[in-house]
């Protein structure tokens, strides 16, 4: 029996419900497992990354639970543990995580927008940093996913066929045009801006039930975004983003939660982030947030 | 094969893989190139034919092509125990007065003496004769057929025997459609797999043919089946490497069967109880299913014309067999020795030839392949957890790669090498290495040590020749 | 030509960045002009589309990895096979290197350099240098050039039938086979089995000889010139059975080598088909070409439009004449032929009337080749265990009669011991049983410098020079010793110390094998001329 330490609040079928799956994916640390209703959860060793479809935990126990996670074979989950396997994943006993509420109101637009310009600031030199160069998908997601930011004003079919060429494109487990929209959903609900949030939440979810469209994994987190779930990472940085500055910069919550999520995955956590701040920058109408650059333009020439 | 153009030498910086004088090596090094030496012996044990076959199928794409596909269906596959029967009902062609043998086939007076005392037993135990003298007129007389289980889609430990009316592991790759089929293991001692056929054995079959296989059935049902993988990989997590090495597995299964069983009302409390304690007292017990599990995973991959992956490598006590997945021969050799340490009264004097079908597990990627899941195993041979680690790290170079299955701890949770090519055996000389018990080699005495032995190299040369003659030219 | 495969890898995952690297480290390979791993998604693949990297969009398998590599049609073949070695997960390797298994094949070569590269940025194996014994040299060779590798056989003994299966795999790919029984190559100004550490230039060099192909390349490195790539194709090479395959291939490879601006080539004559297709092709190939075909008439090499070149020495000179960056020649039109009369008659002198033989101890099959070439007109009575032209064959190579030549590296000398390059045993014998024969005037002598031969060739003799020195004088003799040594003072010998040892124990020394020859003749012409004056 292994207790699960923290246990996302979408995890636990209703008392009585048993739900059966397969182990969908296995990495060295993490796997996901795909619930015959859809859903796909995730197993992660350590609570770093805590959310509503994820089961973190104690590192101690994941050797012995990897070799059960054989991609294909079955799972069983219940409202009290998750079987694999000869084992069991107990889920009754460990701290559950709920992902916060969205609404606007206490993040006050005046801080929101100067800290978003902090944000963006750091999100430019970390994306200009020591990371290996994107490669032309990630570009041409970056692209399409302007073009959607500026078809909010376009005409339904316009802003449709935009938000549809973003979807799946790019590199990566989560392709980057996903995160990006998935990221954009979230900032938009964090800033309280309902009427592009309701409008990018049904293009999106016109789409996402086509299996051809993306990856299993970011399907489902697309499905998240929907909902308005944030990760623990992402609620952080939208936590301390409604905060005035601290004095010293190194105690800035900011910079540790934009730190935590842009470590997120390879790409994803920026990607994320990108989203976000746009999403919130486009609610409050602030020309902050304006990405990318003018040099980081002309590369995304072909 | 279509002619591949490459860029000439002489517009390449000049890399070179030295064989033979190592000082031509080291000039070049000298004067700035790169070089690694190779540590040369001839291929195939020097035969010069076998290498110059070799040579000329080595990444031939047809094979690759082959391997590719029958290294797939056997990566693929998902072994599943559905349930238990009686061999003469559920395996194919079992009608009639016929007992299964490990190994490649051989004719009754060819065979080790724990194999002939095995099958007397099961003429015994079918009762087809009344007493070991007309046992042996009745085997002598041909009117038994005697055939190896592989051909029947089954294996047996040590002596192999499963005769029609023993109880027998059905295991279905659910991701294939094949089914494999193992006899029960019976214990350690007097047992019919080391030749024993005394009463008290007789009555053991007996009494699992009775008692213990229904009530498997019953529990089995009552599971709606187990997968085996997933089991073996945690067996693999907790120092077994299911082929020497039983007792993880066998908990596991134990905690699985005896839930099931105590949650079920259609058992009978004694038989249940009694079967507990039968597996219970068995660190062995599961290494039955883990051989059928593998033939499953390995028959998977039998029947694509060329592929030079092996699907079986059995022992008769007399000689050593392989099969490719490209063909139903057999290429065997003289079986060897197993180097190991004796149990305490025996030496190497009492040792039978390496025997039986369990190196199965090692032709599907465990056992010795997964020593370094199981340090505890080299202790047979007087090594260290370092040569366990290196055993399975050497296996990586004979195989097609790494069954993400069986993971390693030891080896940051990459699979364990799988899927054996014969051609990179003969080409590196890195037999496979085999963990195994040794039985003494008269009928009925059991098991008087264990350790490690390897597959001998002439099969591989056979084989690779073989496929060298059934492969068209290329044109 | 370009050329386009995609791969789909099932249920493989991998994150963003390792996918990154995984594109970038295939678009580093030679040839491969781009590479990109994604997951399948519609969106990806309508991308690749729409850049024109893929023609049409396959089926969306969102959940698989797709791999798209374009470039030249072979590298990207090898490209996608490198792709799915990196995707396979390979055990860690960790603080076990010293652990590591002892390579045993070429594959284990190649697989293991394929795990190190990333780390080490090492250019993929391309040659396989095989020096093992006869019988397996063949099978070692068939699997480097199906593995792709270029392949170079020191060993000989090897059949003809495997030689010709070898050399028409390699020729229909563009590999090259040096060898069998190649004793030497430069490729890319790296020295392989026997050979000299010579300049750098722009002539390319194509040898069945290896002795020949190193007193050329050493010559042109004396006369100031250079070389590209020196290319032994194995005595067999240009037999009517193997029809030149290898020296076809290397041809081709020196026409097209931009850095080569003359090629020579250096061998026995052909038989007489191949020798028609190789000059057709040489005289096609725009770029100045020397033929060197020991024995061969000028005039049919002349005939198309080829420059001849008689001996070694000749063809040396005629390439660095020819090599554009080599216009230098000082050292080409060498001194010592006009000199060569009057040393010759200073050396007669000290000849008695009854010292009127020659007796050749060479090391070097070529060079021997080369002399008895060269002295079969002046002297008729000259036998050998290398014959040619009108020399006849020795009968019994233990025993010398009047004028002979003997190639101490031929098989009856080396079964079951060192070749004497190695070992001068055997020359150190023969040579006192030489200088003991009243009959004899000169023994001529070559000295092969470079890395596999002895580390000093020259001090090795000196003991048996004094030793017969000693004992013709005793006789009251002079023996003549003459000789050259073939070498740079790149090797690590060093031709100039090697030099000074011999001339120091009395060698005559002439700077090639041709003129140690012509001196040679030069003297005993001299010394059966009616002496005049003193």
């Amino acid at each position: 029996m292994i207790a699960a330490r923290c246990i996302g609040g979408d995890v636990r079928p209703p008392s009585g419900r048993t739900l059966a799956g397969r182990v969908a994916a296995r990495y060295a640390h993490a796997a996901h497992l795909g619930l015959d209703d859809g859903r796909l959860l995730t197993l992660l060793s350590g609570d770093a990354q805590r959310g509503m479809r994820t089961v973190n935990l104690n590192p101690d126990d994941w050797p012995p639970l990897h070799a059960l996670l054989v991609p294909g074979s079955s799972v069983a989950v219940d409202s009290a543990g998750i079987v694999l396997g000869g084992s069991r994943i107990d889920l009754a006993r460990g701290e559950a995580w709920h992902s916060p509420p969205l609404a606007a109101g206490r993040r006050p637009p005046s801080i929101l927008r100067a800290r978003l310009g902090q944000a963006r600031r750091w999100l430019d030199d970390e994306l200009t940093g020591g990371r290996p160069p994107p490669l032309a998908s990630w570009h041409a997601a970056h692209c399409r996913y302007r073009a959607v930011l500026a078809a909010f004003e376009a005409s339904a079919v316009a802003f449709d066929a935009a938000v549809y060429a973003t979807l799946g494109l790019g590199p990566g487990l989560t392709p980057s045009g996903d995160d990006m929209l998935g990221g954009l959903l979230l900032g938009l609900a964090g800033g309280g801006d309902v009427a592009r949030r309701q409008r990018l939440r049904a293009a999106v979810l016109g789409h996402v039930r086509d299996a051809s469209l993306t990856t299993r994994a970011s399907r489902d987190g697309l499905d998240q975004a929907c909902r308005g779930w944030l990760s623990a990472p992402l609620a952080a940085v939208l936590d301390a983003l409604g905060r005035p500055a601290a004095a010293g910069a190194s105690a800035d919550p900011l910079s540790g939660a934009l730190r935590a999520q842009a470590s997120v995955g390879g790409h994803s956590g920026t990607d994320s982030l990108i989203g976000l701040l746009d999403g919130l920058a486009l609610a409050v109408g602030t020309r902050e947030g304006r990405p990318p650059t003018r040099d980081r333009q002309r590369n995304l020439q072909p | 094969m279509s002619a591949k153009p490459v860029p000439a030498l002489t517009q390449q910086p000049l890399s070179v893989i030295n064989i033979g004088l190592s000082g031509f090596g080291q000039t070049i090094r000298d004067c700035g190139g790169s070089a690694c030496d190779l540590r040369w012996q001839p291929p195939a044990e020097g035969d010069a034919e076998a290498g110059w076959a070799l040579a000329r199928l080595i990444a031939d794409e047809r094979i690759d092509a082959a391997n590719r596909t029958a290294y797939g269906r056997y990566l693929a596959s998902q072994p599943v125990l559905t349930g238990v029967g009686v061999a003469g009902d559920v395996i194919p062609g079992m009608s009639g007065r016929i007992i299964l043998h490990s190994g490649p086939p051989i004719a009754w007076p060819d065979m080790c003496g724990p194999q002939q005392g095995a099958i007397l037993g099961a003429v015994l135990f079918e009762a087809w004769a009344s007493d070991i003298g007309a046992a042996r007129r009745l085997i002598e007389s041909g009117e038994v057929r005697l055939e190896p289980c592989h051909h029947h889609a089954a294996v047996g430990p040590m002596a192999g025997i499963i005769s029609p009316s023993m109880p027998v592991w059905i295991v279905s790759n659910t991701a294939g459609g094949n089914v494999a089929y193992c006899n029960m293991n019976e214990g350690l001692g007097r047992v019919l797999r080391f030749g024993a056929n005394d009463a008290e054995v007789i009555d053991r079959l007996r009494w699992m043919a009775k008692t213990l296989a229904p009530t498997l059935a019953l529990i089995i049902d009552e599971l709606g089946g187990l997968d085996l993988k997933p089991l073996m990989a945690q067996a693999l997590h907790m120092g077994d490497e299911v082929h020497n090495r039983n007792v993880a597995a066998s908990m596991l299964l134990l905690r699985k069967l005896s839930t099931a069983g105590l949650r079920s009302t259609r058992l009978e409390r004694g038989a249940l109880a009694e079967t507990l304690s039968f597996i219970a007292a068995n660190d062995h017990f599961f290494l039955n299913l883990s051989m059928a599990a593998c033939k499953a995973m390995l028959d998977a991959a039998q029947g694509v014309p060329h592929s030079t992956l092996l699907t079986a490598m059995a022992r008769n006590g007399v000689e050593f067999g392989i099969r490719l997945a490209g063909s139903d021969d057999w290429f065997t050799a003289p079986a060897p020795f197993v180097d190991g340490l004796f149990f305490p009264g025996y030496g190497p004097a009492d040792a039978a030839r390496d025997l039986g079908d369990s190196a199965i597990t090692e032709t599907a990627g465990v056992g010795g392949f997964a020593m370094a899941a199981s340090p505890a195993i080299v202790q047979f041979v007087g090594g260290s957890a370092r040569d366990a680690l290196a055993n399975t790290r050497r296996m990586l170079h004979v195989t097609l790669g790494q069954n993400g299955a069986f993971t390693l701890p030891a080896l940051d949770f990459t699979g364990t090498p799988a899927g054996i090519d014969a051609r990179r055996v003969l080409d590196s000389g890195i037999r496979p290495v085999i963990n195994t018990g040794i039985a003494h080699k008269e009928a009925g005495v059991g098991q008087v040590g264990a350790g490690i032995t390897h597959a001998p190299l002439a099969c591989f040369a056979k084989a690779v020749l073989a496929v060298a003659r059934n492969l068209p030219e290329e044109n | 030509m370009t050329d386009v495969v995609t791969r789909f890898f099932p249920n493989l995952y991998r994150d963003s960045v390792a996918l990154m690297q995984l594109s970038a480290r295939l678009a580093r390979l030679p040839g491969v002009a781009q590479a990109s791993a994604q997951m399948a998604t519609r969106a990806n693949l309508e991308l690749m589309k729409s850049a024109g990297v893929l023609d049409s969009v396959p089926e969306p398998r969102p959940n698989d990895i797709f791999l798209v590599l374009s470039g030249e049609a072979d590298a990207v073949d090898d490209a996608l096979r490198t792709a799915a070695g990196w995707l396979d997960e390979k055990a860690a390797r960790g603080d076990e290197e010293a652990q590591q298994e002892p390579l045993r094949s070429i594959q284990m070569a190649i697989e293991r350099a394929g795990a190190n590269e990333g780390e080490t940025e090492g250019q993929a194996a391309n040659l396989a240098l095989i020096s093992t014994p006869g019988d397996y040299a063949a099978a070692e060779a068939m699997k480097a050039l199906r593995l792709g590798l270029n392949v170079m056989i020191f060993s000989d003994n090897v059949s003809v039938e495997a030689e010709v299966a070898l050399k028409r795999y390699a020729r229909e790919r563009n590999l090259l086979v040096m060898g069998p029984d190649c004793g030497t190559s430069i490729i890319n100004g790296i020295p392989l089995a026997f050979a000299n550490v010579v300049k750098r230039g722009d002539i390319g060099l194509i040898g069945a000889s290896g002795t020949g192909l190193q007193q050329v390349s050493c010559l042109i490195d004396h006369y100031g010139g250079g070389i590209t790539h020196a290319i032994g194709t194995g005595g067999h090479d240009l037999s009517a059975a193997v029809g030149g395959l290898t020296m076809l291939t290397a041809f081709e490879q020196l026409a097209g080598d931009p850095a080569t601006r003359v090629i020579v080539l250096v061998s026995k004559p052909p038989a007489a088909v191949v020798a028609e297709t190789l000059l057709r092709a040489a005289q096609h190939c725009g770029k100045p070409v020397v033929v060197c075909f020991l024995g061969a008439s000028a005039d049919s090499i002349r005939a198309f439009a080829l420059t001849p070149a008689d001996t070694l020495e000749d063809a040396a000179r005629q390439a660095v004449r020819l090599s554009p960056s080599a216009s230098a020649m000082a050292g080409a039109d060498a001194p010592e032929a006009s000199d060569r009369a009057q040393r010759a008659r200073r050396l007669a002198a000290q000849l008695r009337p009854e010292q009127r033989h020659l007796r050749g101890l060479y090391t070097g099959g070529t060079f021997c080749y080369e002399a008895v070439l060269m002295l079969q007109e002046a002297l008729p009575g000259l036998r050998s265990n290398t014959p040619a032209g009108s020399v006849g064959r020795i009968a019994d190579v233990w025993t010398s009669h009047s004028d002979t030549l003997l190639d101490l590296g031929d098989d009856e000398f080396t079964r079951g011991r060192p070749h004497p390059m190695i070992d001068p045993g055997l020359r150190n014998e023969r040579l006192l049983a030489e200088a003991a024969d009243p009959g004899v005037a000169i023994v001529l002598l070559d000295f092969v410098l470079g890395y596999g031969a002895h580390p000093d060739p020259a001090g090795q003799i000196v003991p048996a020079l004094r030793a017969a020195r000693q004992a013709a004088s005793q006789a009251g003799r002079t023996v003549l010793f003459i000789g050259h040594v073939c070498g740079t003072d790149g090797d690590p010998q060093g031709l100039s110390e090697q030099c000074q040892t011999l001339a120091a124990a009395g060698v005559e020394l002439a700077a090639s094998n041709a003129g140690a020859v012509a001196l040679c003749r030069a003297v005993l012409e001299a010394a059966r001329a009616p002496r005049s004056g003193d």
